[in-house]
């Protein structure tokens, strides 16, 4: 098989790295073949703290996935999150040369260029250019431009940002491992591709991606990215503050927040304990109202926090989709309810659409951005063949009517 | 750009003087509150805030509160700032229901000592809830006091800046100059506190005299709004022919202000005269000429002119001066790490009073803003371990707030 039908997502993740390996059918449907998984460490808040170990991590995660897909891999594409990320809207138009009408391809992509004469931090990169609107002599919702007839092209842009260093830093890691990474995609941006359908994105959808080191957001409204960008705290905040709160070390502090946590409104009042048997832990007893309180007050405040940033009261009425919750902490029982409750618009928990694969893999929400970094690989693949056919198409049409 | 307020407003924005409240805190508050209360005419209300109820029943105040009486027990904060805010988190109520119906709270304290530098953000943040706009007038130690006081201070001011409108802040080292060189400690420390009380009368006069040019407390507002909530003041007074030069002069030579340096950094000058009737538009003139020579181009100048029937034929200038870019910077997640620490230690019901836990002030060194302290790790345990796992990465700030610290300690939740 070529390999440009063969895709590979990597996440490395604060709470694990996720490997995804997925071909390309004949028919042209993405089937998965084969994942890995591994916890990861020395990774904090989404950023690589320790490159050795981090690097064993992910090639313990790789190598599970090749072994079930029967194949080595040898090109990734990686997702980066962390605190640097950053996005902005633009705005770039260009004039179309004088000795044509018709929009082409390198117009869409001179465009995109202007849009990104913005001045960003020195030592920041741009990640993504995401096309929201494109306006032929200023008349708007055009959804392609490609072949229309006009005079000026403008379009406006979601530009996502980051810090040169720390996304290397991210991927040095996978170079480490003998992998080359083609491809960089924010993890709100593959989560995204994951758990939303073109539908989701045309009514307007809020994604959070709660990982466990960071929350990684990214809003659609009329079908594209309006806004985007992560909060350094994730569910190892939770933990964090169950383990400071109950005074239970970490281990348990995790285990309270999977198997007994809920962070619904109303769950504070619970009443009861739960009973701890560890050996080591004289504890015993933790009082059910306040792991609930602990867990609720972070999860409310992250979702509080988003909803400032976002200013969120503004497009709630354009978000007919309401929340998608996504990401290993979206598991957190109650999550949604506290979403809706905060949002003030119906929150979902979201696992990865389905595709033909295990089907494991679409009954979490912590596979969302890895199997989103292989749906999205394959998007731009399409993109790419799209435009090579339109531009055989072209030459050819140019050979019968010359100076086309 | 100058900018005059307009004189429609003349009546509408002068408030009414029993709005304006001045608060002492601590040693150094009282201190002020009671060269206040000895001079004619004070200007406010005046209230003193004391954990040490024998300082208290000496003060000359009309008004006094007890904070704290259960954690400092009626002695002083003997220095640590968390017995402070323990002391000032105890009597909230009486705190909030001091400042209830205030529009214009002057709160004054000295920081680096226990009490004003624990206490006085507790006291802002109240009134600023209680609908005050908050004017703090505080002294910062000497710098031969030592670096755990300075940063103990530092911390506060930077604390303390976020619930007020501004901070008038005194280096002690720069009050000394007010007086020469060969005055008496009592007269050095005398000429201190007069500055300190000009300060507060000045401001107070500002917002509660009828004006001629009203400054409201509006204008205030909108002169402060993002600008460092740290302010520079000058003030001069004089009569005679050539008042409103001489005014000026001293104005502007007061070493509080850098002697006039200051001023050319960007940002906003607010220029005050007080006067009787006899203020001339030409002596206006006169001290705005004097002041826009000294002005950074982008600086923006506020005027107001209020009226004193008491001047005696005296004119009194005050300046106000906030540079946009901050001065001596404290980190801001050094400082929210600190601030979160006290009410952890509350409401995690961790053994102990407050008064048992270490030093808070110790840990600012470790931001390596001054080389010259000499802290070490091991003086800075709690506020790290608040952060539990995330003690050795860079904070998340997020509104001047650090998230790794526990949601539940930042939000007041009680645990059983």
């Amino acid at each position: 098989m070529a390999r440009a039908n063969l895709h590979v997502g990597l996440e490395i993740g604060t709470s694990k790295v996720a490997a995804v390996i997925a071909e390309t059918r004949s028919d042209g449907l993405l089937r998965i073949i084969g994942t890995g998984e591994a916890p990861s460490r020395g990774v904090r808040k989404g950023e690589i703290v320790d490159i050795g170990k981090i690097t064993l991590c992910l090639t313990d995660a790789v190598a599970e996935a090749e072994e079930k897909a029967d194949r080595e891999i040898t090109e990734v594409v990686a997702s980066v999150t962390g605190a640097h990320l950053e996005s902005l809207n633009n705005r770039g138009g260009i004039p179309i040369p004088d000795d044509r009408d018709e929009i082409e391809d390198e117009d869409v992509h001179e465009v995109e260029q202007s849009a990104l004469d913005v001045s960003i931090p020195a030592g920041n990169v741009f990640l993504h250019t995401m096309v929201q609107n494109f306006y032929v002599d200023g008349q708007e919702g055009v959804s392609s431009p490609l072949g229309m007839i006009g005079r000026k092209l403008e379009a406006e842009f979601h530009i996502v940002h980051g810090t040169k260093t720390r996304i290397q830093n991210s991927l040095r890691c996978i170079r480490e491992a003998s992998l080359k990474v083609t491809n960089v995609v924010t993890s709100a941006v593959a989560s995204a591709h994951a758990v939303l359908d073109q539908a989701d994105r045309e009514s307007g959808v809020l994604v959070i991606d709660i990982g466990g080191g960071t929350t990684d957001y990214i809003l659609f409204r009329d079908g594209s990215v309006r806004q985007s960008g992560v909060l350094a705290v994730g569910g190892d905040h939770v933990t964090n503050d169950i383990s400071i709160g109950l005074r239970v070390p970490t281990k348990w502090a995790d285990k309270l927040k999977l198997e007994e946590a809920d962070v619904a409104p109303g769950a504070t009042a619970a009443r009861g304990t739960v009973q701890i048997e560890d050996p080591t832990y004289a504890g015993g007893e933790i009082e059910r109202a306040s792991l609930n309180k602990v867990a609720e007050a972070r999860a409310r405040e992250i979702f509080t926090l988003l909803k400032r940033r976002l200013q969120f009261d503004r497009q709630a009425q354009f978000i007919g989709g309401g929340i998608v919750l996504t990401g290993g902490t979206a598991e957190l029982k109650g999550l949604a309810a506290l979403a809706t409750d905060v949002f003030g618009v119906p929150a979902r928990v979201a696992s990865p659409r389905p595709l033909m694969g295990p089907t494991a893999l679409f009954e979490s929400p912590r596979w969302s951005t890895a199997v989103g970094l292989v749906l999205y690989a394959q998007a731009a693949q399409e993109a790419l063949e799209e435009i090579s056919v339109f531009d055989r198409l072209r030459s050819k049409i140019s050979r019968i009517i010359p100076g086309l | 750009m100058i900018t005059a307020g307009p004189s429609e407003r003349l009546a509408a924005s002068v408030a009414p003087v029993s709005a304006c409240k001045v608060i002492g805190l601590g040693n150094a508050g009282l201190a002020m509150v009671a060269r206040l209360a000895g001079e004619e005419g004070a200007p406010a209300d005046l209230v003193a805030v004391h954990t040490d109820d024998k300082a208290l029943s000496a003060s000359p105040a009309p008004r006094k509160l007890q904070i704290g009486p259960g954690v400092a027990k009626g002695l002083g904060a003997g220095g640590d700032a968390a017995r402070g805010r323990a002391s000032a988190s105890e009597s909230l109520t009486e705190l909030r229901a001091e400042c209830t119906g205030t529009e214009l709270l002057i709160l004054c304290a000295g920081l680096g000592g226990g009490t004003g530098s624990g206490a006085a953000p507790v006291v802002a943040e109240q009134a600023k809830k209680a609908g005050a706009l908050v004017v703090a007038v505080v002294t910062l130690p000497f710098a031969a006091e030592g670096s755990r006081k300075r940063e103990l201070a530092e911390e506060a001011l930077a604390r303390l800046g976020r619930h007020c409108l501004t901070v008038l802040c005194f280096e002690n080292d720069r009050m000394v100059e007010v007086s020469p060189a060969d005055a008496s400690l009592g007269e050095a420390l005398g000429a201190a506190a007069g500055v300190l009380s000009l300060a507060v009368r000045a401001v107070t006069q500002m917002v509660s005299l009828p004006a001629l040019m009203p400054m409201g407390l509006d204008e205030l507002l909108q002169m402060f709004e993002g600008a460092d909530a740290r302010a520079h003041f000058g003030y001069g007074v004089a009569g005679g022919n050539a008042r409103a030069r001489e005014a000026m002069e001293q104005a502007m030579a007061s070493p509080l202000l850098d002697e006039g340096r200051l001023l050319a950094e960007p940002g906003r000058v607010l220029l005050h005269l007080t006067g009787d009737e006899s203020v001339t538009l030409a002596e206006l003139q006169t001290a705005l000429k004097h002041l826009s020579p000294r002005l950074g181009l982008s600086t923006q100048v506020h005027v107001g002119v209020a009226n004193d029937p008491e001047a005696d034929g005296r004119l009194a200038v005050t300046i106000l001066a906030c540079t946009r870019s901050g001065l001596p910077p404290v980190l801001p997640e050094e400082d929210e790490e600190l601030s979160s620490v006290p009410d952890a230690a509350e409401v995690v019901e961790t053994a102990g009073s407050p008064s048992d836990k270490p030093a808070k002030s110790s840990k600012r060194g470790k931001g390596g803003k001054k080389p010259e302290t000499e802290q070490t790790q091991e003086e800075l345990p709690l506020d790290q371990a608040m952060r539990g796992r995330f003690k050795d990465l860079d904070p998340t700030m997020v509104d001047g707030e650090d998230l790794d610290i526990p949601a539940f300690i930042r939000m007041r939740i009680r645990l059983k």
